[in-house]
Parts: C-alpha cells; sequence; structure tokens
C-alpha cells in the first residue's frame, strides 16, 4: 500500500476484497502506478465499475481506478468539440455540455455511472448510432497510458484529421487491455430541440420489419429506432427530431407507411429498454450482432421462446444489434448460446456474453472455442507491442488478448 | 536486395516547351477519361504517363526509344483527356509535336513501316479510296465477302489487314459519282463552303448529299470547291508534319478562292484538324495568318446548323436513337449540345445517351487499323453500351466513327443495326421520308453483306 | 544518369507472380511511378507490379518480404503528400487492374469492391437504386478505394456524413508478411470482437499492408438537395456566417468557402458562374424536403445578416453539379494561375479562421509568394495553396518552406498538419511539431506490430533522422548514394 500512497497520495488508495484500488489524480501518476507494476502486477482499470463484468474474469492484482481524472476539460462549443477526463460519469458529462445546448450524441448504458473511460474501452454504443455513427466515429483525440508509464497523445482536438495512425479508434473498444485512457476528446452534436417519439404494434413481424426497413430508407430525420418483442406483440420505437414543419409531415408519412398497424405517440423513455434487460432478476444479458435484414427474425425467434417456457427480451437497433435478456435453467441457456453461435457465424455475426446470469461458466463470454477473430494474430502483435508482459487486463478479451 | 547500378548513356530525345508540359499538374483527372488507361490500367498509357515521358525525355532524363514510341503510339488521339482536364493541359499541342518528333528520329521495323506507307498512299486520297473501292464493291456484292467471313478465311490474313477488311464498309457501286457544284434553292443565310473530305466522298457520298441538302433547305447557299483533297489529319495525327502542312495550304488556297465566310465540315476528324491549320502553320511566315484566318472560319455542320433554329418544316421521325459523341467533335471541338440540339428538333425522334459517353469507340483515325486489337475492344464496349440503350439504330458525326461501329455491330452479330451520320436524319426529316425508307437504305446494304 | 535495377533472379520470380504483362521494369515506363499528385518529391521505383488478384498481389508481397525489398501500394496516384512516392529500389504495386464491384447488397446497403475501384464507381453503381457512396474527395472521379482507404479520405459532404472510415465496414488486407487477413467484418457487419483493424489501418498510408477487398457502406439518396452560394466582402464576414450555421444547431451536408483566387481558376476551368468576391460560400443542406426548405431560409437569413452581397440558389441538378464541379476542379485548375503550386492540408479550429487567414495573408506578403484558399468551413480543413514558379532559383524551396509554416500556424492554434491528404513524404517531418516524441514512438509500436521488417512504404509519415535530421523541412533530400556522387537518382 505504501508504495501506491507515495505516488497518488492516502486518498487516491484503498484496499477492496484484499486488493489495492489505486486512484490517480493525474496522467503521470497514472504512468508511476504502471511503471511501478512493471515488476508483474497485473492492473485492471476501473471507472463506474458497471461493464467489469463484460468478457473474461481478471484476476488483477491492483485496480486503477479513474474517478478523480475527472471533469470536462475543455468545451470549444464554437467548434462542437470538448476535451473529458476519462473518470467522468457520462451523464455529469454530457448535463455540462448541454449547458451550451451540446452533447455527445451516444446513449450508452448506465450513464449515471458509467464513466468516458469505461464507454470508450467497452466500445458501449445506443440507439443514436444509427444516425450519428458509433463512439469510434465521434472520439477524435485521446491521452492514453501504456504498461510501461509512456504518456502519447493521439488524434487531436480538431473533427478531421489523419496525421498519423488513428490511435484513439484502436483503443476504443480494446478492453482496457492496451493501455489506460486518461482523457478523450469528443466531437460534439446540437441537442435537439423537437422530438417526437412514437409506438408501433403488432402481432405478426413481419408488417412490423417490413415498416423498419421501409423507415430506414424513407429519408426521413429518424433519430432512433429499436425493435423489440413484448409479451404478446412486437413493437417498433421511433423517434424523430427535425424542424417542427417536418416533424408534422414526418408523423402522417409515418402512418401512411404502418398502412394497418396502429401508431401510438407516446412519451415513454425508448432509451431506458436496453439497461432495462440488465435489471430483470437473474438474466442472462447477450450482445448479439448481425446484418440488418436478419434482425426481425432473431427477435421472432427469441418471441416463440416463450412457448419453451423461456422468457428472452429483445432490442434490435437496425444498425445491426440485438441486446436480449434471458431467463432459463443453466442448460437450456448454454444451448441457446451454441445454437445462435452456430447460426450466426456464417453471416460473419456474433454472440457476446455481458451479463452472465444462469449461463454455466464453461460458456465463454466471446466463443474462443469456436470462432477466433479471423486476423488474430495482428491483434495479438499489437498487443505485444503495447504491453509485452501482459499487464493490463491480462485475458479479458476475445482470443485472450 | 541484390542491386546494381546501371549506367545510361543519353540517346535520343524528344524537346517539348517546357509551359505546355509544366500545364500538367499531374492530378490524375484525366486517368478515368483516357481509353487506354481505361482499358490496361498502367501509368504509361495515360495521359499522365505520356505527358510525364515527354517531360522526362525534354529534360534530358530519358530516351525517346522504342518504349516511348510504342506507349505514344498507343495513343488513339482522341483529346478525351483535354475535355477531362481542369488544368487546360494543350494535350493536342503535346502529342502531334511529340509524334513528329519520334517520327523523325527513331525508326520503325519494315513491315510496320510499309503498312503505314500503305495506309498514307491511299487514305488522303479520295480518287485512290475510291478505286480501292470498286473491286471492294464488286467482293462484297458478289457474295465473295460473305463467303469469305463464313469460312473464316480471312483468319489467315494478319491481324491488320483483317482489320481493314473488317472495316470496309459497304461501297456505293457508283463511287465516282460526283456531288452537283452548289445547290440553293431560296438563299437566306450566308455563302458557304463544304469540305466533301476523303473517306467521307469516297464511302459516304450520301452524306455529303444529304449535308447539302439540308444546308440548302435550312437557307445556305453551298459551294464546293473541286480537287479538295485532304485535310490531312491522318498526318498529323501520325507525325507527319511536312505531309500535313502540304495539304493544309492546298485546302487553305483551294477555299480562298471560292470566296466563301464558312467552311462547313461534316467529318469531325477534319474539323478539328482544320481548326488547328493555323497553329500547324505557325512558323511560316507567309502562311501563319492565312491558316489562322481560315481556321477561323471552319466549322462543325452541327455548329452552323444550331447556330439558328430551323424554320423548314421538320416531318417526324419516330425512331429510338443512341448518340455517340465522335471525339474529334466533343472533345477536340467541344461540340457536345448542338448535335443533341438538331436532333431534339426533330418530333418524335428519342435521343438516348450511353454510358461512357466520353469515352472513345476506337476509331481515331487509322487507329483501328494500326491496333486492331485495342479499337475492337474500345468497339465492342461501345456496342454493349448501346444496346444497353435499347435504340433502333446510332447516330453520330463521324465517317470513321461510322465505320468503326458498323464493323464493331457485325463482329457482334448486330449487323442489322443501323448507323447514321446526324445530318442523314435531319435531311430524312426535312424531306418528310418515312423512317421505313431510311432504314431500307441500310437494310439493303446488309442483305448485300450476308 | 543511373537507376536501380532489380537482381534477375527476383525479376524471374515476379514475372512468374503477375504474369509478363504485369511486371514493368524498364526505365521509361517505371518512370510514370516515380511521383503522385505531388511531384516535389521523386524517385524512380525498380519495377513496378500490376496484379489483379489478391493472390497476385500476395505473391508479390510475399518476394518483397523473402528478400527483403520494400514495396509500396499505388492506386490512381492521385495522393497529394507522396504516399505512392517510391522508396529506392522499391517495387511499386499498382492496384488500378483490381477494379471490380464484387457484390452489391442493397437489402443492408452494402457494397463489396476491389480496391482499384475509383470512388465515383462505387456510387455509379448503386445510384440507380437511390444509394450513394458518402465520402466525395474532389479526386473522386479518379482516385481508388484503396487510396481512399489508405490516405481516410474525405471530402465536402463528410461534415455531415463522416470519412472513409465511417463507411468501411472491413476489408481484406494482404500483411506486409505476405499473408491475407480480414479486418472488420467480411459480411458488413458491426461491431466484430477484436481490436478495431480497420480504425487504425484505414488511414494508415499504406504502412500496414495492402487492401485487395473492402465491404463499404452506401447511403440512401436525401430526398432533396438545396445548394446556395454566398459572396461575402470578408472571409471573416463567411466565418461568422459559418459559426452562426453551426451554432443554430444546423449540419448541414457540406459548407465550404473559396477565396478570389480559387473562384478566378475554378471560373476558368469550369465556367461555372460563381460570383468573383473576397470569399465564397457555398452551403449545401439536404435530407426532408419540409425540414431542408426551413434550414435554407434560416442560413439564407443568417447570409444576409452578416452582410453577404448575393446569393443564389442553384435552380436545377445541372446548376448544383456545375457548382460542386467547379469547387472540385479548384486544385487542379490552379495549373493556370501559376506554373507551379503546393496544395496543403491544414485544420483548425473553425473559429481560428479570421485569425490564420489574416496570418497567411501576411506570411504571403513577406515572402511575395500568392496563397490561394479553399476551405472545408465547416470542419476546419484549410486547403492554402502556395503559388510559385519553378523556374526562378530558389522560389520552390521557399514556397515548401512557407506551406510548412502554415501547417506550424495551425498547430499553434490547437489544429492539425492534415485532415485528409495524408502525412506522406511531404509532412513526416513536421510530425514532429504536432506530436511528441511519445506520441510518435506509440504510433510506431503499431507499425512494429505490423510490419517488423519495415517494407511496407517505408520512410513515410514517421519522422526519420536521415530526412528530417538536421535539414530544412521538407526540402528534396538526395539518396546517399546520390550524395555520395555515386549516382545520380532522377
Ligand atoms: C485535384 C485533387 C483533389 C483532391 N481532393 C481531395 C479531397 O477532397 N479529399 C481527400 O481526402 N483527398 C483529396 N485528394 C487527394 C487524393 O485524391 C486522395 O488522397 C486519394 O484518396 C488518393 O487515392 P489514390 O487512389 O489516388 O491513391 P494513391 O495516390 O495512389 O495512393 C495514396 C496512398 O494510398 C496507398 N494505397 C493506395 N492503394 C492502396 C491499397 N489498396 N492498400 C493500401 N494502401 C494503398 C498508397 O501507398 C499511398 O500511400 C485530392 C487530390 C487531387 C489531385
Ligand atoms: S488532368 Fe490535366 S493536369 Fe491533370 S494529369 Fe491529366 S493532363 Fe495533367
Ligand atoms: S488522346 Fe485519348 S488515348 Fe490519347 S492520352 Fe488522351 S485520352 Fe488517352
Amino acid at each position: 500500500m505504501q508504495q501506491w500512497i507515495e505516488i497518488v497520495g492516502a486518498e487516491g488508495v484503498r484496499a477492496e476484497d484484499r486488493v489495492a484500488v489505486v486512484a490517480p489524480s493525474n496522467d503521470e501518476q497514472v504512468a508511476a502506478v504502471l511503471q511501478r507494476c512493471s515488476q508483474g502486477l497485473s492492473v485492471t482499470a476501473t471507472g463506474g465499475g458497471t461493464k467489469l463484468g463484460w468478457g473474461n474474469a481478471v484476476d488483477a492484482n491492483i485496480r486503477l481506478n479513474t474517478s478523480r481524472l475527472s471533469g470536462v476539460r475543455e468545451h470549444s462549443w464554437q467548434d462542437l468539440t470538448a476535451t473529458v477526463g476519462a473518470g467522468t460519469t457520462w451523464a455529469a458529462m454530457q448535463s455540462e455540455l448541454a449547458m451550451h445546448g451540446q452533447r455527445v450524441a451516444l446513449d450508452p448504458l448506465f450513464a449515471e455511472r458509467a464513466t468516458v473511460g469505461g464507454v470508450l474501452s467497452t466500445n458501449d454504443c445506443g440507439l443514436l448510432r444509427m444516425r450519428y455513427g458509433s463512439l469510434r466515429d465521434l472520439v477524435i483525440g485521446m491521452t492514453i497510458v501504456l504498461a510501461d508509464g509512456t504518456i502519447a497523445r493521439a488524434g487531436g482536438k480538431v473533427v478531421k484529421n489523419v496525421a498519423g495512425y488513428d490511435l484513439p479508434k484502436l483503443i476504443t473498444g480494446s478492453f482496457g487491455t492496451l493501455g489506460i485512457i486518461t482523457e478523450a476528446t469528443f466531437r460534439l452534436h446540437p441537442l435537439q430541440k423537437n422530438t417526437s417519439r412514437f409506438r408501433v404494434r403488432s402481432e405478426d413481424v413481419v408488417p412490423l420489419a417490413e415498416l423498419m426497413h421501409a423507415l430506414v430508407t424513407s429519408g426521413m430525420s429518424l433519430e432512433a429506432m429499436q425493435f423489440r418483442n413484448e409479451a404478446d406483440a412486437f413493437a417498433l420505437d421511433v423517434e424523430f427530431a427535425a424542424v417542427p414543419e417536418a416533424l408534422a409531415e414526418h408523423q402522417q408519412r409515418l402512418r401512411a407507411l404502418a398502412g394497418s398497424l396502429p401508431v401510438q405517440a407516446c412519451d415513454h423513455d425508448m432509451y431506458a429498454v436496453r439497461e432495462s434487460l440488465f435489471a430483470i432478476e437473474g438474466a442472462t444479458v447477450l450482445k448479439l450482432t448481425t446484418l440488418s435484414t436478419k434482425l426481425a427474425a432473431l427477435v421472432a425467434g427469441f418471441a416463440q421462446l416463450a412457448a419453451s417456457g423461456i422468457t428472452a427480451s429483445a432490442v434490435a437497433d437496425p444498425a445491426g444489434v440485438v441486446m436480449v435478456a434471458l431467463i432459463a435453467p443453466a442448460a437450456g441457456l448454454a444451448t441457446i448460446v451454441e445454437d445462435l453461435r452456430a447460426r450466426l457465424l456464417g453471416i460473419g455475426g456474433s454472440v457476446v456474453v455481458l451479463q452472465r446470469g444462469a449461463l454455466p461458466i464453461e460458456v465463454d463470454p466471446w466463443n474462443d472455442a469456436v470462432q477466433l477473430p479471423p486476423a488474430l494474430d495482428v491483434m495479438r502483435a499489437i498487443k505485444h507491442e503495447f504491453d509485452p508482459t501482459r499487464l493490463l487486463n491480462p485475458g479479458r478479451f476475445v482470443g485472450g488478448l | 536486395m541484390a542491386e546494381m547500378l546501371v549506367k545510361i548513356e543519353p540517346q535520343a530525345s524528344v524537346s517539348l516547351p517546357m509551359p505546355l508540359l509544366d500545364k500538367c499538374v499531374h492530378c490524375g483527372f484525366c486517368l478515368p477519361a483516357c481509353p487506354t488507361y481505361v482499358l490496361w490500367g498502367d501509368e504509361m498509357d495515360s495521359p499522365r504517363g505520356r505527358i510525364w515521358m515527354m517531360r522526362k525525355s525534354t529534360i534530358g532524363e530519358a530516351a525517346a526509344d522504342a518504349n516511348l514510341q510504342k506507349h505514344i503510339d498507343n495513343c488513339l488521339g482522341c483529346m478525351s483527356c483535354m475535355t477531362a482536364c481542369p488544368s487546360g493541359v494543350e494535350y493536342n499541342k503535346l502529342i502531334e509535336e511529340t509524334r513528329a518528333q519520334i517520327e523523325e528520329s527513331t525508326s520503325r521495323p519494315l513491315p510496320e513501316r510499309l503498312f503505314r506507307w500503305m495506309l498514307f498512299a491511299t487514305f488522303p486520297h479520295p480518287q485512290r479510296l475510291k478505286l480501292l473501292g470498286v473491286p471492294i464493291a464488286l467482293y462484297q456484292r458478289s457474295g465473295l465477302q460473305a463467303l469469305a467471313r463464313r469460312i473464316g478465311l480471312l483468319k489467315l490474313l494478319p491481324k491488320r489487314l483483317q482489320a481493314m477488311e473488317a472495316l470496309m464498309p459497304t461501297v456505293p457501286l457508283n463511287p465516282f459519282r460526283t456531288l452537283m457544284k452548289v445547290s440553293s434553292v431560296k438563299t437566306t443565310r450566308a455563302r458557304v463552303g463544304m469540305l466533301t473530305g476523303c473517306v467521307q466522298d469516297a464511302y459516304f457520298g450520301h452524306v455529303n448529299a444529304a449535308t447539302m441538302r439540308v444546308l440548302a433547305a435550312v437557307g445556305y447557299e453551298v459551294v464546293v470547291p473541286k480537287s479538295q483533297g485532304c485535310c490531312g489529319a491522318l498526318m498529323v495525327h501520325s507525325g507527319l508534319e511536312h505531309e500535313a502542312k502540304a495539304y493544309a495550304k492546298r485546302m487553305i488556297a483551294k477555299f480562298e478562292e471560292a470566296g466563301v465566310d464558312t467552311v462547313v465540315i461534316n467529318a469531325a476528324g477534319c474539323g478539328s484538324t482544320m481548326k488547328e491549320y493555323g497553329y500547324l502553320l505557325r512558323d511560316d511566315a507567309a502562311w501563319a495568318a492565312r491558316a489562322a484566318a481560315f481556321s477561323a472560319r471552319c466549322k462543325d455542320v452541327s455548329e452552323v446548323l444550331a447556330e439558328l433554329p430551323i424554320e423548314a418544316a421538320l416531318a417526324p421521325l419516330p425512331l429510338r436513337v443512341a448518340y455517340h459523341d465522335a471525339c474529334h467533335l466533343s472533345h477536340a471541338q467541344r461540340i457536345h449540345a448542338e448535335p443533341r440540339a438538331l436532333l431534339a428538333q426533330i418530333p418524335s425522334l428519342d435521343v438516348a445517351e450511353m454510358a461512357e459517353a466520353s469515352l472513345c469507340c476506337g476509331s481515331a483515325g487509322v487507329y483501328n487499323l494500326l491496333h486492331p486489337e485495342t479499337a475492337e475492344e474500345l468497339g465492342d464496349r461501345k456496342v454493349q453500351h448501346l444496346l444497353d440503350t435499347h435504340a433502333q439504330a446510332l447516330v453520330s458525326a463521324n465517317p470513321g466513327c461510322l465505320l468503326q461501329l458498323q464493323a464493331s455491330l457485325r463482329r457482334n452479330g448486330h449487323a442489322e443495326l443501323p448507323t447514321f451520320h446526324m445530318v442523314e436524319l435531319l435531311d430524312a426529316s426535312l424531306r418528310g421520308l418515312s423512317v421505313e425508307s431510311l432504314l431500307k437504305r441500310h437494310n439493303q446494304g446488309c442483305r448485300r453483306d450476308r | 544518369m543511373a537507376y536501380i535495377v532489380m537482381d534477375a533472379t527476383i525479376l524471374a520470380q515476379l514475372k512468374s507472380a503477375v504474369g509478363e504483362h504485369g511486371l514493368v521494369v524498364d526505365r521509361n515506363q517505371v518512370q510514370t511511378y516515380e511521383c503522385d499528385g505531388l511531384t516535389n518529391f521523386r524517385t524512380t521505383p525498380a519495377a513496378v507490379v500490376l496484379p489483379r488478384t489478391t493472390a497476385e498481389v500476395q505473391a508479390v508481397v510475399r518476394i518483397c518480404a523473402e528478400h527483403a525489398i520494400p514495396f509500396v501500394a499505388r492506386g490512381a496516384g492521385t495522393g497529394l503528400s507522396g504516399g505512392a512516392l517510391p522508396a529506392e529500389g522499391c517495387i511499386v504495386i499498382g492496384l488500378a487492374r483490381m477494379n471490380c464491384v464484387l457484390s452489391v447488397d442493397l437489402e443492408n446497403a452494402r457494397i463489396t469492391v476491389e480496391p482499384g475501384v475509383t470512388n465515383t464507381q462505387v456510387t455509379e453503381r448503386v445510384k440507380a437504386a437511390g444509394y450513394f457512396y458518402a465520402p466525395d474527395p474532389s479526386s473522386q472521379t479518379v482516385c481508388t478505394i484503396g487510396g481512399n482507404i489508405a490516405e481516410n479520405a474525405g471530402g465536402a459532404h463528410c461534415l455531415k456524413y463522416g470519412f472513409t472510415v465511417t463507411h468501411v465496414l472491413g476489408c481484406e488486407v494482404v500483411l506486409p508478411n505476405g499473408e491475407v487477413r480480414w479486418f472488420g467484418s467480411e459480411h458488413g457487419v458491426v461491431d466484430p470482437p477484436g481490436y478495431d483493424l480497420p480504425g487504425v489501418f484505414i488511414g494508415s498510408e499504406g504502412t500496414l499492408g495492402i487492401a485487395t477487398k473492402a465491404v463499404l457502406r452506401i447511403v440512401r439518396r436525401p430526398e432533396t438537395v438545396q445548394t446556395l452560394l454566398a459572396a461575402f466582402h470578408t472571409a471573416t464576414d463567411a466565418a461568422q456566417t459559418v459559426s452562426d450555421i453551426i451554432a443554430a444547431g444546423m449540419l448541414p451536408a457540406a459548407i465550404e468557402m473559396m477565396d478570389r483566387l480559387s473562384i478566378t481558376a475554378a471560373e476558368a476551368a469550369v465556367h461555372a458562374r460563381y460570383p468573383m468576391c473576397e470569399a465564397l460560400l457555398l452551403v449545401e443542406l439536404d435530407g426532408p424536403r419540409a425540414e431542408v426548405d426551413a434550414q435554407i431560409r434560416e442560413v439564407r437569413e443568417l447570409c444576409s445578416m452578416n452582410n453577404a452581397w448575393e446569393q443564389r440558389l442553384a435552380q436545377t441538378e445541372a446548376e448544383r453539379s456545375l457548382v460542386w464541379k467547379g469547387r472540385k476542379a479548384a486544385f487542379a485548375a490552379m495549373g493556370r494561375l501559376a506554373s507551379h503550386y503546393i496544395v496543403q492540408d491544414g485544420v483548425i479550429p473553425r473559429t481560428a479562421l479570421p485569425m490564420v487567414l489574416a496570418k497567411m495573408q501576411t506570411m504571403s506578403e513577406e515572402t511575395g509568394l500568392r496563397i490561394a484558399n479553399v476551405f472545408h468551413a465547416g470542419d476546419g480543413n484549410l486547403h492554402p495553396m502556395v503559388l510559385y514558379d519553378a523556374s526562378v532559383p530558389g522560389e520552390e524551396d521557399r514556397a515548401l518552406i512557407l506551406s510548412y509554416d502554415i501547417l506550424r500556424l495551425c498547430v499553434d492554434v490547437g489544429g492539425s498538419i492534415t485532415g485528409e491528404h495524408g502525412v506522406g513524404r511531404e509532412k513526416q517531418c513536421v510530425m514532429s511539431y504536432m506530436f511528441h516524441e511519445p506520441d510518435l514512438a506509440t504510433m510506431l509500436r503499431v507499425r512494429h506490430a505490423f510490419d517488423p521488417q519495415n517494407l511496407s512504404n517505408p520512410e513515410k509519415v514517421f519522422p526519420t533522422p536521415r530526412l528530417c535530421g538536421e535539414r530544412r523541412h521538407g526540402a528534396y533530400v538526395p539518396h546517399p548514394a546520390e550524395a555520395a556522387g555515386i549516382a545520380e537518382v532522377f
């Protein structure tokens, strides 16, 4: 403990489950901590701890907590950019940016607790992705500290920049295995002033799937959309964001496209649906990726599980991601996951376990035993260059990265 | 790595004016416009690469060797690159100058020389072409041609002679029929002189006749000077500068004698050459001014006709045609809108645009005779685009393109698809001919062909 | 004069890899590959290969790996930073012949192409179905998807739609060791588990391998498009208008700005009938009709408020495409105003624009060199063009120095040395002005992971002591052999 206190001060160190939690307050301290670890101590960076269960469990020697690396450090609202400490919670960042009517156009899970660094590391994108792109399209700069204590800045503070390799993209979604993110710069979007939300329900999946496709190709100003199953029907949640004149017209067009399906204007928080999956008691939560044309069929498949006594709540984002919460006996769950993986493999999709629930421990969160990334050798080479002694989150990520 | 440094001895080179070369900023915008680059995808066969080789040779960093010659020869001279070039590079001047210098400084293998000699000895001379035409016509009509084509006898001929045979149009039996001298019903517009051309005169007499009728019908007084000879386009494009200049001078003198305000040209290749006489003869003190004045008077028939709306009655011509831009019209003379505007005046005529409209058909003067494989590939590509439009006929404004496209259509089994010069359609409409009678002429030619 | 010739056994291997017609070694011929769109730097390659398949590319790269021969990929050679410039004794791998569209999946808005397909060809292929490929570099009719991937090419419409990296879902890559791998998803599925390899490969300027296939996202054509030209007396007014548009919460499809010199050049090339003025804004809005109509009204008001003296809305599709043709021809058209010029590619925070323009004006006066400006105003990407005359002794060097000074100015105000053209050879020495040693060292770790032998487009992007050591930035640096008087490299 003493060695950590020397670096970050007593207020930055505590013990948790017999593991030291060290909270540095600047880049240099992060570097010093990591250098100290190079004797062979493994490190897991933690933010709000909302997604520590994603990926393989890691028994790290110390936890590097980013909570003291927080705050919106620069908000150049006229240039639509902001630089934020990695320990800032997503919600705190958004409320500060909102003072100038702006935001990072992304709605990750558990925004109240999730930190910028954690959201980046797990590449958690929400429904806004369809319109604004995923994290990799919004992060323009980053400061990272490598395992050997090197402090590197990558990218920049301007929206457009191709100088050197785009390390922020490489680090985004790398599950903390390449370096510790201490700061990130985002491109911002204005908050929408006028929005309207609708829900369309149908007992039959086909007309609703067709409606979803029609909306995607309609050219209307869609802000977000999700397709999901409810107890006895399917629902499509739609949000438009545009000038009032356009909103009125969009509503009409939506009704026209929906035909006989009932369109209901509604206020419910469609952005909270994904999060609610994790709150279902004992649920196993999976993230599936597939082609957008296959989404509806997947959701329909989950709905059918009800017949065999399995509850499945699935939410599909037209970008090609389905999140599903399953409640089933352990054996059944394992079969479902295996079966899904087999089916999605051929079209390049994947099934990742986000919350284990009753799923047996033998089921790999990434599917390493069956399907490794095609360029795993390149990924390993990168890992080796960045963290040759495997100190950072060893083994958490796919393929043992 | 094993490597060695090789000493290079300076050899023959070409030398071009630096300001012309400097205009090329190496942006590559011309690449997709260039037929040889589109076909082969190598830099040496792109306009930018050719200009780069010219530059290298000019600044003494490369020799004008056989490889340079090869890539310069490969150029179709279609000038599509000039249309594409934002920087205003005068590629026409660069390539002509380079060809002239290469022709002087390097030698070609004997068979190559002979073939070129034969071409240049025949083509610029309408009389010789016509003489060639009599046996050709007999050959075509006797059924010998069809037989020869069918039994594949021609496969035995060297590629270039085959190409020549394949390009032979169906020749009117009396190629010596000459044009009426002057024709005009009621003259309301200017007095114009008409170029008869060599290939046009020999094989497309009906186009010349149609041109005269149309010009007269809209009110021009048309004069056709005798013994005009050839415009020299083939010479210019092949680097035979001396010969080209001689032809130019004769042409200028002939039309000066005729005392016309405008020289009307219905063959795009001739037009683009004659409009450049001023440049060709720029260093000839006695001729420079005369040539420039002459060039300024030269106009394509579509330019002349599009100046004023046609007042004479135009009968409907219910037909779907595809318009093919002759490179020497659209690229070299930047005449793109006029022929379309004219065709648009014909009631019921439906004009389709082809994909890759700006790409050469492969004709390019005598290119299809010198580089038959390349020309065939380009021709096939055009035919495909033509078929995609579902047009009933092809229209262009240059005899070379028409010959090339007819041959390409035959090769692709679509001999039945008729081809017309733009003025033929105007002529038919002005004369109130029906679509059937218009197509009849083509069909006769076709039947003879089989 | 002399040049480097390859060992005969290597040539024989190359010939068997790509066939006789795929190998170019004659000096006159390979010289045409000695530079790209940036002609200030030139090196004659030892050979050029023109493969037609991934297997052929792979075979060539294997030969290179075996003999430690450097190689460089080349698309259409329109790069403006010397990206496709060969290294000494290097093999150019030209991908122009790999130009097939392999598959189109409209339902999922995906298209799979070979790297030599041009940017415009992608759009042409899906246009009839109502789609387009969004990244639109001005060179789009010529430049290839492979080159776009390598440079992470952008264009006027990237303000709204994002750059190349946003639109590439996966690519097949021949690694510098000759292995073939898919990065991202072969099927165009998002979020494949693992590191974001496309994210780092795109924009890596050919230094991490050669892309041989790409799965691209295509975008639905907007319902309507409106293009407005607005003429201003001062750049400050125009810049303020841009800020006001953004502050009003609008995200136009494009906002471009041109100065008097650029307008003159573009006008000469294309006759777009631009109003002649100090600063011309070209604002394009697209989307649902009701929205675009409302926004264009707002934009016009903002222009008036900032003293625009003329505003013109393109009335037809033909007018609109002419307006864009002029803008896209602006670089190359500069050849009409000056015998030589250097295009730069700095990025600045948009708010710094008036200050940076004023500073450039001073720099121009001090050096006596004219600077023309074209500007992707929406995202702060500045393209100053320094005009010069190479036949005046020393002027080329002065122009280069001025262009680098402009880049340093961009960095000083918090920007970047390149927004879309890449670092290449041209800007590698300015990299150390923008990044610190550890930043560069971290990037080099990536390089080393992919290409430990340093064969794929070596001596690019990163400053090297040989090229940047004590020397003045950017001036032509002779090959050591040349300097020693053994050989003259041309
Ligand atoms: C007039 C003009 C205007 C331009 N405007 C723009 C603009 O608006 N926006 C913009 O972004 N750029 C612009 N450019 C720059 C240039 O067009 C782009 O950088 C383009 O992406 C280069 O494509 P290319 O096919 O010509 O590539 P090249 O120039 O041939 O190569 C560029 C780089 O890509 C690498 N490369 C090529 N193919 C592959 C491959 N298959 N795999 C791996 N690496 C490869 C090369 O090694 C090189 O480093 C412009 C250029 C010109 C001349
Ligand atoms: S378009 Fe013009 S300037 Fe550009 S490379 Fe071709 S000839 Fe040169
Ligand atoms: S004239 Fe035609 S063939 Fe020759 S370089 Fe230009 S475009 Fe290519």
